[in-house]
């Protein structure tokens, strides 16, 4: 073969092989697609808890343990290990939903807004305030 | 009968009739063809002291030689594409610009690559090993037309490109947006193209090197 074969073969081994270090394996991937289930679940949670607290009038302090004909009851453990999320309410009313991620790698775009830190793997998220009942006339 | 069938057609008779060739390149320039037009016509025929003009071998394509040049062609747009993607992901990541959050499936997109590459790249140094053995064995077989159809286009796209990564880079310089991120991308485009064309120049080159 020409040396510019060589060198094109080359470039393109060492790019893949770059990739290979940079995002990992088959395991790797999998633990992504784990904390993706996870995060998923995290997601569910919040929207769960707003629901409980706007809608079924649940108060702040059981809002991590109550549940409600009212809204659909998510699930509260990890699938994989059977752990159950850390789930808490802030004095300040703020929602902070914890999971034991494996990975550090960024999750897919609907799940990494400004609320998720991938380096706790917490989603930390001030909910809608109470809609307001209709003044009488 | 077409102009250059008929171009032929005299030089066949010509040299038939014991003209020699400069002879019949004087009597055609004086009747207004061009040379391109007076060389095609004079390649297409040897004169071999037989008193009968020889055809020459002329290119001839198949049906599996445009295949295997298909295939390589298509190989070769999806291992450079794709080395280009993968590069740009890794240069985002190595060389990330102030605020910017990964895009949406990152990893996603890289393992495709991956995939892409991981079979294909093997596939195409196969085919082009298969090319090059058929062509060094038969000469003639450099003249293949599918072979200088590849060639052409691949210089082509190549060029194309080489000049798309230079406007881009006169862009960003004048809009501001010059950043390692941005040099390094264009970089690695001009060098992959830059291989490519070293790469295939020589299917058009060896056409006339072969008898």
């Amino acid at each position: 073969m020409r040396p510019e074969a060589y060198a094109l073969a080359a470039l393109a081994v060492a790019v893949i092989i770059a990739a290979f270090w940079t995002v990992g394996g088959p395991g790797t991937a999998q633990a992504e697609r784990r904390d993706t289930t996870r995060l998923s679940d995290l997601n569910a949670l919040y929207l769960h808890m707003v629901c409980l607290r706007n809608t079924a009038g649940i108060a702040s302090e059981e809002l991590t343990t109550a549940r409600s004909d009212l809204c659909q009851s998510p699930r509260r453990d990890d699938p994989y290990t059977g752990a159950p999320y850390q789930l808490e309410v802030t004095p300040t009313g703020t929602f902070r939903l914890c999971a034991e991620l494996e990975t550090r790698a960024p999750p897919p775009g609907w799940l990494a807004g400004p609320h998720f830190d991938p380096e706790t793997g917490c989603i930390t998220r001030t909910p809608p305030d109470r809609p307001q009942p209709a003044p009488d006339r | 009968m077409r102009p250059a069938a008929r171009l032929s057609a005299f030089v066949q008779d010509g040299l038939r009739h014991g003209h020699s060739a400069e002879e019949l390149r004087e009597a055609l320039r004086a009747n207004g063809w061009s040379e391109p037009e007076i060389d095609t016509a004079l390649g297409d025929w040897s004169d071999q002291g037989l008193r009968l003009p020889v055809p020459r071998a002329q290119p001839s394509g198949n049906a599996t030689e445009a295949v295997l040049y298909a295939l390589l062609f298509f190989a070769l747009l999806a291992v450079t594409w794709n080395v280009v993607a993968l590069a740009f992901w890794l240069i985002e990541i190595w060389l990330p610009e102030p605020g910017a959050r990964r895009g949406y499936g990152a990893t996603r997109a890289m393992r495709w690559s991956m995939a892409v590459l991981i079979v294909l790249l093997p596939l195409f140094l196969l085919l082009y090993r298969r090319a090059e053995k058929a062509a060094r064995s038969d000469p003639g077989l450099r003249r293949a037309p599918w072979r200088r159809r590849f060639g052409a286009v691949t210089l082509f796209l190549a060029a194309l490109v080489l000049l798309g990564d230079a406007i881009a880079v006169v862009f960003a310089a004048l809009i501001g947006d010059i950043t390692a991120q941005f040099i390094a991308k264009a970089g690695f485009v001009a060098l992959v193209a830059a291989l490519v064309m070293m790469w295939f120049r020589h299917f058009l080159t060896d056409v006339d090197d072969a008898p």
